[in-house]
Protein backbone atom coordinates (compact mmCIF):
# COMPACT_ATOMS: atom_id res chain seq x y z
CA UNK A 1 0.00 0.00 0.00
CA UNK A 2 1.17 3.69 -0.42
CA UNK A 3 1.37 5.90 1.75
CA UNK A 4 2.03 9.64 1.36
CA UNK A 5 5.11 10.87 3.43
CA UNK A 6 3.74 14.22 4.69
CA UNK A 7 3.47 16.34 7.82
CA UNK A 8 1.14 19.31 8.09
CA UNK A 9 0.22 21.23 10.91
CA UNK A 10 -3.60 21.24 11.55
CA UNK A 11 -3.38 24.52 13.70
CA UNK A 12 -0.33 25.86 15.36
CA UNK A 13 1.53 23.40 17.63
CA UNK A 14 1.98 26.34 20.10
CA UNK A 15 -1.72 27.25 20.33
CA UNK A 16 -1.97 23.71 21.49
CA UNK A 17 -3.13 22.27 17.90
CA UNK A 18 -1.82 18.79 16.48
CA UNK A 19 0.64 17.49 14.04
CA UNK A 20 -0.31 15.17 11.57
CA UNK A 21 3.09 13.17 10.84
CA UNK A 22 3.75 10.34 9.06
CA UNK A 23 5.07 7.54 11.27
CA UNK A 24 6.69 3.52 10.97
CA UNK A 25 4.92 2.37 13.65
CA UNK A 26 5.57 -1.28 15.04
CA UNK A 27 2.23 -3.19 15.74
CA UNK A 28 3.68 -6.18 16.82
CA UNK A 29 6.99 -7.53 17.85
CA UNK A 30 9.28 -9.10 15.11
CA UNK A 31 6.47 -7.38 12.89
CA UNK A 32 7.95 -4.96 10.02
CA UNK A 33 7.50 -1.34 10.76
CA UNK A 34 4.00 0.09 8.51
CA UNK A 35 4.18 3.92 7.49
CA UNK A 36 1.05 5.48 8.93
CA UNK A 37 -0.40 8.54 9.92
CA UNK A 38 -1.06 10.17 13.34
CA UNK A 39 -1.59 12.95 14.95
CA UNK A 40 0.91 14.56 17.45
CA UNK A 41 -0.05 16.37 20.61
CA UNK A 42 1.41 19.86 20.84
CA UNK A 43 4.80 20.30 22.82
CA UNK A 44 4.09 20.18 26.32
CA UNK A 45 6.35 21.66 28.87
CA UNK A 46 9.97 21.28 28.17
CA UNK A 47 8.93 19.39 24.86
CA UNK A 48 10.18 20.60 21.03
CA UNK A 49 8.15 19.76 17.83
CA UNK A 50 11.09 18.34 15.30
CA UNK A 51 10.74 17.99 11.61
CA UNK A 52 13.28 15.24 11.02
CA UNK A 53 15.72 15.50 8.32
CA UNK A 54 17.47 12.24 9.15
CA UNK A 55 17.40 9.25 11.85
CA UNK A 56 20.03 6.60 12.41
CA UNK A 57 19.08 2.95 12.48
CA UNK A 58 20.39 1.58 15.82
CA UNK A 59 20.86 -1.94 17.45
CA UNK A 60 18.77 -0.91 20.15
CA UNK A 61 15.96 -0.04 17.73
CA UNK A 62 16.16 -3.68 16.22
CA UNK A 63 16.26 -5.00 19.77
CA UNK A 64 12.81 -3.40 21.00
CA UNK A 65 11.72 -4.39 17.81
CA UNK A 66 12.05 -7.67 18.86
CA UNK A 67 10.51 -7.63 21.84
CA UNK A 68 13.75 -7.18 23.90
CA UNK A 69 12.75 -3.88 25.51
CA UNK A 70 9.14 -3.72 27.50
CA UNK A 71 7.89 -0.62 25.48
CA UNK A 72 4.24 -1.03 24.87
CA UNK A 73 2.51 -1.24 21.43
CA UNK A 74 2.15 -0.06 18.78
CA UNK A 75 5.07 2.37 19.72
CA UNK A 76 7.29 4.57 17.01
CA UNK A 77 10.67 3.74 17.68
CA UNK A 78 13.64 6.01 16.54
CA UNK A 79 16.11 7.73 18.58
CA UNK A 80 19.15 8.86 16.29
CA UNK A 81 17.21 11.61 14.80
CA UNK A 82 18.23 14.86 13.54
CA UNK A 83 16.32 17.79 12.28
CA UNK A 84 14.54 21.33 12.64
CA UNK A 85 12.68 22.62 15.31
CA UNK A 86 9.30 24.10 14.05
CA UNK A 87 7.65 24.93 17.63
CA UNK A 88 8.97 25.16 21.48
CA UNK A 89 6.11 23.98 24.45
CA UNK A 90 6.04 25.77 27.54
CA UNK A 91 9.07 26.42 29.73
CA UNK A 92 11.93 25.78 26.87
CA UNK A 93 15.08 27.86 26.67
CA UNK A 94 18.08 28.13 24.57
CA UNK A 95 16.35 27.00 21.35
CA UNK A 96 14.53 28.64 19.06
CA UNK A 97 12.28 27.55 16.05
CA UNK A 98 14.83 27.09 13.28
CA UNK A 99 17.37 26.01 15.01
CA UNK A 100 19.29 22.41 13.83
CA UNK A 101 19.31 19.93 16.46
CA UNK A 102 20.98 16.26 17.04
CA UNK A 103 18.82 14.70 19.54
CA UNK A 104 20.36 12.11 21.85
CA UNK A 105 18.69 10.49 25.22
CA UNK A 106 16.64 12.17 27.61
CA UNK A 107 17.71 12.93 31.53
CA UNK A 108 15.98 14.85 34.14
CA UNK A 109 18.81 17.50 34.76
CA UNK A 110 18.00 17.36 38.30
CA UNK A 111 19.01 13.63 39.97
CA UNK A 112 22.57 13.71 41.54
CA UNK A 113 23.72 11.83 38.30
CA UNK A 114 22.67 14.42 35.72
CA UNK A 115 24.02 17.70 38.61
CA UNK A 116 27.59 15.80 38.72
CA UNK A 117 27.74 15.77 34.55
CA UNK A 118 26.62 11.67 34.11
CA UNK A 119 22.99 12.21 32.44
CA UNK A 120 23.44 8.64 31.14
CA UNK A 121 22.71 7.34 34.69
CA UNK A 122 20.21 9.39 35.26
CA UNK A 123 18.08 8.07 38.23
CA UNK A 124 15.02 8.36 35.78
CA UNK A 125 16.52 7.08 32.64
CA UNK A 126 14.80 3.89 32.26
CA UNK A 127 11.48 6.15 32.62
CA UNK A 128 12.06 8.74 30.62
CA UNK A 129 13.34 6.87 27.48
CA UNK A 130 11.76 3.34 27.15
CA UNK A 131 8.08 3.01 28.60
CA UNK A 132 6.31 4.84 25.54
CA UNK A 133 4.69 7.55 27.73
CA UNK A 134 5.60 10.82 29.46
CA UNK A 135 6.40 10.57 33.07
CA UNK A 136 2.47 11.12 34.03
CA UNK A 137 1.48 8.51 31.63
CA UNK A 138 0.39 10.28 28.80
CA UNK A 139 1.30 9.88 25.04
CA UNK A 140 2.51 12.28 22.82
CA UNK A 141 0.60 10.44 19.51
CA UNK A 142 -2.63 9.23 19.15
CA UNK A 143 -4.37 7.69 16.44
CA UNK A 144 -8.46 8.86 16.99
CA UNK A 145 -9.06 7.55 19.80
CA UNK A 146 -6.34 5.00 20.28
CA UNK A 147 -2.72 6.07 21.98
CA UNK A 148 0.37 5.55 19.81
CA UNK A 149 3.48 5.26 22.67
CA UNK A 150 6.47 7.42 21.70
CA UNK A 151 8.91 9.08 23.54
CA UNK A 152 11.32 6.67 23.04
CA UNK A 153 14.80 7.95 23.93
CA UNK A 154 12.79 11.26 24.43
CA UNK A 155 11.63 11.21 20.61
CA UNK A 156 10.65 8.53 18.44
CA UNK A 157 11.77 9.93 15.86
CA UNK A 158 11.35 7.24 12.85
CA UNK A 159 8.83 10.09 11.96
CA UNK A 160 8.57 13.03 9.89
CA UNK A 161 7.97 15.10 13.08
CA UNK A 162 8.37 13.97 16.09
CA UNK A 163 8.05 15.85 19.98
CA UNK A 164 10.89 15.53 21.68
CA UNK A 165 12.29 16.53 25.12
CA UNK A 166 14.39 19.91 25.03
CA UNK A 167 16.97 18.41 27.61
CA UNK A 168 17.76 15.83 24.70
CA UNK A 169 18.05 18.52 21.69
CA UNK A 170 21.62 19.59 21.05
CA UNK A 171 22.22 22.16 18.97
CA UNK A 172 24.31 21.96 15.44
CA UNK A 173 26.02 24.03 13.31
CA UNK A 174 23.98 24.82 10.02
CA UNK A 175 26.93 24.40 7.61
CA UNK A 176 26.68 20.98 8.70
CA UNK A 177 24.45 17.77 6.32
CA UNK A 178 21.53 17.90 9.15
CA UNK A 179 20.36 14.48 8.28
CA UNK A 180 23.50 12.69 9.39
CA UNK A 181 24.17 14.14 12.49
CA UNK A 182 21.31 11.81 14.49
CA UNK A 183 23.92 8.96 15.06
CA UNK A 184 26.22 11.41 17.21
CA UNK A 185 23.30 11.56 19.61
CA UNK A 186 23.81 7.62 20.10
CA UNK A 187 25.82 4.95 18.90
CA UNK A 188 28.76 7.03 17.78
CA UNK A 189 28.66 8.76 21.26
CA UNK A 190 28.82 5.59 22.98
CA UNK A 191 31.80 4.54 21.00
CA UNK A 192 33.66 7.49 21.35
CA UNK A 193 32.03 8.89 24.75
CA UNK A 194 33.68 5.04 26.35
CA UNK A 195 36.91 6.15 24.84
CA UNK A 196 37.31 9.44 26.07
CA UNK A 197 35.28 9.79 28.57
CA UNK A 198 35.61 6.40 30.52
CA UNK A 199 38.64 4.89 29.99
CA UNK A 200 40.20 8.21 29.15
CA UNK A 201 42.70 7.02 26.59
CA UNK A 202 46.03 8.84 26.05
CA UNK A 203 48.39 8.96 23.49
CA UNK A 204 50.69 6.30 22.91
CA UNK A 205 48.64 3.88 24.87
CA UNK A 206 47.10 0.59 23.34
CA UNK A 207 43.17 -0.21 22.65
CA UNK A 208 41.51 -3.43 21.36
CA UNK A 209 38.35 -3.20 19.86
CA UNK A 210 35.69 -6.13 19.71
CA UNK A 211 32.92 -5.47 16.97
CA UNK A 212 33.14 -3.29 14.47
CA UNK A 213 30.12 -1.83 13.80
CA UNK A 214 29.26 2.23 14.39
CA UNK A 215 29.42 1.76 18.29
CA UNK A 216 33.06 -0.15 17.46
CA UNK A 217 34.45 2.18 14.78
CA UNK A 218 33.28 5.47 16.73
CA UNK A 219 35.40 3.91 19.65
CA UNK A 220 38.17 3.26 17.08
CA UNK A 221 37.99 6.88 15.85
CA UNK A 222 38.18 8.24 18.86
CA UNK A 223 41.13 6.57 19.73
CA UNK A 224 43.07 6.94 16.60
CA UNK A 225 42.22 10.94 17.14
CA UNK A 226 43.72 11.24 20.86
CA UNK A 227 46.51 9.02 18.96
CA UNK A 228 46.65 5.52 20.88
CA UNK A 229 49.04 2.90 19.88
CA UNK A 230 48.67 0.40 18.70
CA UNK A 231 45.01 0.13 17.88
CA UNK A 232 43.41 -3.42 17.17
CA UNK A 233 40.57 -4.28 15.58
CA UNK A 234 38.94 -7.36 15.90
CA UNK A 235 35.65 -8.42 13.59
CA UNK A 236 34.49 -11.28 11.69
CA UNK A 237 33.52 -9.04 8.73
CA UNK A 238 36.56 -8.48 6.35
CA UNK A 239 35.39 -5.59 4.92
CA UNK A 240 34.97 -4.22 8.24
CA UNK A 241 38.34 -5.00 8.97
CA UNK A 242 39.46 -3.07 5.47
CA UNK A 243 37.74 -0.13 6.99
CA UNK A 244 39.04 -0.36 10.46
CA UNK A 245 42.73 -0.13 9.19
CA UNK A 246 41.49 3.10 6.98
CA UNK A 247 40.39 4.81 10.04
CA UNK A 248 42.77 4.06 11.76
CA UNK A 249 43.24 0.45 13.40
CA UNK A 250 47.71 -0.54 13.48
CA UNK A 251 46.47 -4.34 13.25
CA UNK A 252 43.08 -6.76 12.66
CA UNK A 253 42.32 -9.62 13.74
CA UNK A 254 39.56 -11.56 11.83
CA UNK A 255 39.06 -14.81 15.00
CA UNK A 256 36.84 -16.92 12.18
CA UNK A 257 40.57 -16.95 11.01
CA UNK A 258 42.80 -17.21 14.06
CA UNK A 259 42.86 -20.25 15.92
CA UNK A 260 44.38 -18.38 19.48
CA UNK A 261 42.70 -14.94 19.21
CA UNK A 262 44.64 -13.93 22.70
CA UNK A 263 47.95 -15.49 21.79
CA UNK A 264 47.66 -13.55 18.74
CA UNK A 265 47.18 -10.43 21.05
CA UNK A 266 49.91 -11.27 23.28
CA UNK A 267 52.14 -11.71 19.87
CA UNK A 268 50.71 -8.23 18.83
CA UNK A 269 51.18 -6.24 22.11
CA UNK A 270 52.49 -8.33 24.97
CA UNK A 271 51.87 -7.91 27.70
CA UNK A 272 48.26 -6.76 26.83
CA UNK A 273 46.50 -3.52 25.86
CA UNK A 274 45.93 -0.71 27.94
CA UNK A 275 42.36 -0.68 27.72
CA UNK A 276 39.86 -2.63 26.09
CA UNK A 277 36.36 -2.14 24.03
CA UNK A 278 33.34 -4.79 23.52
CA UNK A 279 30.40 -3.81 21.48
CA UNK A 280 29.39 -7.28 21.02
CA UNK A 281 28.55 -8.09 24.52
CA UNK A 282 28.58 -12.51 24.38
CA UNK A 283 30.31 -13.80 27.22
CA UNK A 284 32.98 -14.90 24.77
CA UNK A 285 33.88 -11.89 23.78
CA UNK A 286 33.48 -10.04 27.08
CA UNK A 287 36.09 -12.27 28.38
CA UNK A 288 38.12 -12.07 25.41
CA UNK A 289 38.21 -8.37 25.65
CA UNK A 290 39.18 -8.51 29.45
CA UNK A 291 41.73 -11.62 29.26
CA UNK A 292 43.32 -9.18 26.20
CA UNK A 293 44.40 -6.45 29.16
CA UNK A 294 47.47 -5.56 30.77
CA UNK A 295 47.82 -5.05 34.66
CA UNK A 296 46.22 -2.72 34.97
CA UNK A 297 43.93 -2.32 32.50
CA UNK A 298 40.08 -1.05 32.25
CA UNK A 299 37.92 -2.97 30.04
CA UNK A 300 34.48 -1.22 28.79
CA UNK A 301 31.13 -3.32 27.55
CA UNK A 302 28.58 -1.52 25.73
CA UNK A 303 26.86 -4.98 23.84
CA UNK A 304 23.20 -5.06 24.39
CA UNK A 305 22.52 -9.05 24.26
CA UNK A 306 19.57 -8.57 26.58
CA UNK A 307 18.03 -7.19 30.01
CA UNK A 308 19.14 -10.47 32.00
CA UNK A 309 22.68 -11.68 30.28
CA UNK A 310 24.75 -13.77 32.45
CA UNK A 311 28.66 -14.24 31.74
CA UNK A 312 31.26 -15.40 33.39
CA UNK A 313 34.62 -14.03 33.69
CA UNK A 314 37.67 -15.28 35.65
CA UNK A 315 37.85 -13.18 39.06
CA UNK A 316 41.63 -13.92 39.35
CA UNK A 317 42.60 -12.30 36.29
CA UNK A 318 40.54 -9.25 37.17
CA UNK A 319 42.13 -9.02 40.66
CA UNK A 320 45.69 -7.80 39.33
CA UNK A 321 44.51 -4.09 38.70
CA UNK A 322 42.34 -5.05 35.68
CA UNK A 323 38.43 -3.11 35.63
CA UNK A 324 35.37 -4.21 33.84
CA UNK A 325 33.18 -1.48 33.67
CA UNK A 326 29.42 -1.48 32.16
CA UNK A 327 28.71 1.76 30.00
CA UNK A 328 25.83 3.47 28.58
CA UNK A 329 25.55 6.66 25.62
CA UNK A 330 29.83 6.71 26.50
CA UNK A 331 29.04 8.25 29.81
CA UNK A 332 28.91 11.64 27.86
CA UNK A 333 27.11 14.79 27.94
CA UNK A 334 25.10 14.84 24.85
CA UNK A 335 25.34 19.18 25.09
CA UNK A 336 29.02 18.80 25.46
CA UNK A 337 29.92 15.66 23.83
CA UNK A 338 28.08 15.95 20.61
CA UNK A 339 30.10 19.57 19.88
CA UNK A 340 33.00 18.05 20.56
CA UNK A 341 32.37 14.75 18.01
CA UNK A 342 31.73 17.16 15.52
CA UNK A 343 34.98 19.34 16.41
CA UNK A 344 36.36 16.08 15.57
CA UNK A 345 34.79 15.64 12.64
CA UNK A 346 35.94 19.20 11.12
CA UNK A 347 39.31 18.35 11.63
CA UNK A 348 38.79 15.44 9.61
CA UNK A 349 39.91 13.14 12.77
CA UNK A 350 36.18 11.30 12.89
CA UNK A 351 34.87 10.48 9.70
CA UNK A 352 31.65 9.05 10.48
CA UNK A 353 30.05 10.07 7.56
CA UNK A 354 32.47 7.27 5.92
CA UNK A 355 30.07 4.70 7.89
CA UNK A 356 26.90 5.92 6.44
CA UNK A 357 24.38 4.63 4.00
CA UNK A 358 20.96 6.81 3.02
CA UNK A 359 17.76 5.61 2.49
CA UNK A 360 14.33 6.88 1.81
CA UNK A 361 11.57 6.82 4.48
CA UNK A 362 9.64 4.56 2.68
CA UNK A 363 12.18 2.16 2.53
CA UNK A 364 12.63 2.12 6.47
CA UNK A 365 12.76 -1.90 6.74
CA UNK A 366 15.33 -2.25 3.75
CA UNK A 367 17.44 0.25 6.08
CA UNK A 368 16.90 -2.26 9.20
CA UNK A 369 17.71 -5.40 7.19
CA UNK A 370 21.37 -3.42 5.90
CA UNK A 371 22.01 -3.35 9.54
CA UNK A 372 21.29 -6.57 10.25
CA UNK A 373 22.90 -8.45 8.01
CA UNK A 374 25.76 -6.25 8.12
CA UNK A 375 25.66 -4.78 4.67
CA UNK A 376 26.09 -1.35 5.95
CA UNK A 377 27.16 0.07 9.13
CA UNK A 378 25.08 2.71 10.16
CA UNK A 379 22.30 3.41 7.80
CA UNK A 380 20.18 6.70 7.78
CA UNK A 381 16.91 6.80 7.07
CA UNK A 382 16.21 10.40 5.32
CA UNK A 383 12.88 12.74 4.85
CA UNK A 384 12.34 14.85 1.41
CA UNK B 1 -4.64 8.68 56.29
CA UNK B 2 -3.75 5.17 54.46
CA UNK B 3 -6.56 4.49 51.42
CA UNK B 4 -6.70 1.18 52.79
CA UNK B 5 -7.77 0.54 56.72
CA UNK B 6 -7.27 -3.46 57.09
CA UNK B 7 -5.35 -6.40 54.71
CA UNK B 8 -9.10 -7.71 53.96
CA UNK B 9 -9.54 -4.43 52.03
CA UNK B 10 -5.88 -5.12 50.28
CA UNK B 11 -7.40 -8.48 49.74
CA UNK B 12 -10.64 -7.34 48.07
CA UNK B 13 -9.16 -4.81 45.83
CA UNK B 14 -5.60 -5.10 44.84
CA UNK B 15 -6.37 -9.11 45.12
CA UNK B 16 -9.93 -8.60 43.54
CA UNK B 17 -8.51 -6.70 40.61
CA UNK B 18 -5.87 -9.41 39.92
CA UNK B 19 -8.57 -11.85 39.99
CA UNK B 20 -10.65 -9.78 37.67
CA UNK B 21 -7.49 -9.72 35.42
CA UNK B 22 -7.64 -13.45 35.48
CA UNK B 23 -11.10 -13.56 34.35
CA UNK B 24 -10.68 -10.93 31.65
CA UNK B 25 -10.48 -12.62 27.90
CA UNK B 26 -7.87 -10.06 26.57
CA UNK B 27 -5.56 -9.23 29.28
CA UNK B 28 -5.74 -12.70 31.56
CA UNK B 29 -3.86 -15.18 29.27
CA UNK B 30 -1.21 -12.40 28.67
CA UNK B 31 -0.60 -12.59 31.83
CA UNK B 32 -0.74 -15.99 32.38
CA UNK B 33 1.87 -16.72 29.92
CA UNK B 34 4.60 -14.44 31.87
CA UNK B 35 5.67 -17.80 33.59
CA UNK B 36 6.54 -16.52 37.31
CA UNK B 37 5.71 -16.18 40.61
CA UNK B 38 5.26 -12.59 42.03
CA UNK B 39 5.03 -11.18 45.88
CA UNK B 40 4.29 -8.37 46.66
CA UNK B 41 4.69 -7.02 50.36
CA UNK B 42 2.52 -3.76 51.28
CA UNK B 43 2.69 -1.08 53.82
CA UNK B 44 0.14 0.53 55.52
CA UNK B 45 -1.48 -1.68 56.34
CA UNK B 46 1.13 -4.42 56.19
CA UNK B 47 -0.31 -7.62 54.38
CA UNK B 48 0.87 -9.56 51.49
CA UNK B 49 -0.11 -11.38 48.98
CA UNK B 50 1.46 -13.80 45.93
CA UNK B 51 0.69 -13.77 42.63
CA UNK B 52 1.15 -16.77 40.38
CA UNK B 53 1.56 -15.90 36.65
CA UNK B 54 1.17 -19.25 34.77
CA UNK B 55 -1.42 -21.18 32.81
CA UNK B 56 -3.86 -21.96 32.05
CA UNK B 57 -5.10 -18.71 34.77
CA UNK B 58 -2.99 -16.87 37.18
CA UNK B 59 -3.68 -17.19 40.58
CA UNK B 60 -3.99 -14.66 43.36
CA UNK B 61 -3.14 -15.70 47.55
CA UNK B 62 -4.04 -13.14 49.70
CA UNK B 63 -1.71 -12.76 52.82
CA UNK B 64 0.76 -15.32 51.02
CA UNK B 65 4.82 -15.84 51.70
CA UNK B 66 6.60 -17.02 49.09
CA UNK B 67 9.72 -16.37 49.75
CA UNK B 68 11.62 -17.74 46.83
CA UNK B 69 9.25 -15.34 44.13
CA UNK B 70 10.75 -14.69 40.95
CA UNK B 71 10.42 -11.59 41.73
CA UNK B 72 9.57 -9.29 44.97
CA UNK B 73 8.11 -5.95 44.94
CA UNK B 74 7.55 -3.73 48.84
CA UNK B 75 5.68 -0.80 48.17
CA UNK B 76 3.06 1.84 50.32
CA UNK B 77 -0.71 -0.28 49.64
CA UNK B 78 -1.37 3.32 48.56
CA UNK B 79 0.82 3.40 45.52
CA UNK B 80 -1.04 0.36 44.48
CA UNK B 81 -4.05 2.11 44.68
CA UNK B 82 -2.61 5.28 42.60
CA UNK B 83 -0.98 2.66 39.96
CA UNK B 84 -4.99 0.51 39.37
CA UNK B 85 -6.74 3.99 39.32
CA UNK B 86 -3.72 4.88 36.34
CA UNK B 87 -2.35 7.21 38.17
CA UNK B 88 1.26 5.62 39.17
CA UNK B 89 4.15 5.11 36.99
CA UNK B 90 5.66 1.83 38.10
CA UNK B 91 8.87 2.66 36.20
CA UNK B 92 9.52 6.14 38.08
CA UNK B 93 8.48 4.58 41.29
CA UNK B 94 10.91 1.79 41.00
CA UNK B 95 13.45 4.67 39.87
CA UNK B 96 13.24 6.50 42.48
CA UNK B 97 13.17 3.67 45.17
CA UNK B 98 9.31 4.17 46.20
CA UNK B 99 8.82 0.79 44.90
CA UNK B 100 10.91 -1.69 46.07
CA UNK B 101 12.50 -4.74 43.84
CA UNK B 102 14.19 -7.52 43.62
CA UNK B 103 14.28 -10.30 40.80
CA UNK B 104 13.93 -9.52 36.94
CA UNK B 105 11.68 -6.36 37.10
CA UNK B 106 12.11 -6.02 33.28
CA UNK B 107 9.48 -9.04 33.50
CA UNK B 108 6.70 -7.16 35.16
CA UNK B 109 7.47 -3.70 33.59
CA UNK B 110 6.50 -5.73 30.24
CA UNK B 111 3.37 -6.81 32.10
CA UNK B 112 2.39 -3.08 32.60
CA UNK B 113 0.76 -2.76 29.41
CA UNK B 114 -1.26 -5.36 29.57
CA UNK B 115 -3.12 -4.15 33.26
CA UNK B 116 -4.31 -1.16 31.14
CA UNK B 117 -7.68 -2.12 30.10
CA UNK B 118 -8.36 -3.11 34.10
CA UNK B 119 -8.19 0.35 35.50
CA UNK B 120 -11.82 1.53 34.68
CA UNK B 121 -12.82 -2.43 36.47
CA UNK B 122 -10.36 -1.37 39.34
CA UNK B 123 -11.92 2.12 39.53
CA UNK B 124 -15.24 0.70 39.31
CA UNK B 125 -14.41 -1.61 42.27
CA UNK B 126 -13.36 1.13 44.68
CA UNK B 127 -15.97 3.62 43.57
CA UNK B 128 -18.20 2.81 46.76
CA UNK B 129 -15.39 2.96 48.91
CA UNK B 130 -14.82 6.13 47.57
CA UNK B 131 -17.70 7.05 47.93
CA UNK B 132 -18.00 6.35 51.32
CA UNK B 133 -15.20 7.96 51.75
CA UNK B 134 -16.33 11.28 50.17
Amino acid sequence: MEHAIQASPAASPADGGTTEATVALLREVGSPLVLEQVELSAPGEGEILVRMRGVGICHTDISAANGVVPIPLPAVLGHEGAGVVEALGPGVEGIAVGDHVALSFDHCRECPQCEHGHPAYCELFGPLNYFGTRLDGSVTMRQGESEVHGSWFGQSSFATHAIASAHNAVKVPRDLPLELLGPLGCGLQTGAGSVLNVLGAQAGEGIIVFGLGAVGLGALMAAKAVGCDPIIAVDLNPARLELATELGATEVINPGETHDLLWRVQELAAPGLHYSFDAVGTGAVVRQALESLRSPGHCVTVGFQGLEHEITIDQGHLLLGRRLSGVIEGDADPQSFIPEMIRLHREGRFPFDRLIQKFPFAEINAAIAASESGEVIKPVVVFD
Amino acid sequence: MPFFASSDEVYKYIGGVFRAAAEHPEVGPKLAAANLTMQVYYSDPETAVTIRFYEPKLTVEDGGDDQDADVKLFMPADIADKYWRGEYNLAVGLAKGQVKAKGPVNKILKLVPLTKPLFPMYRELVSEKDAAAA
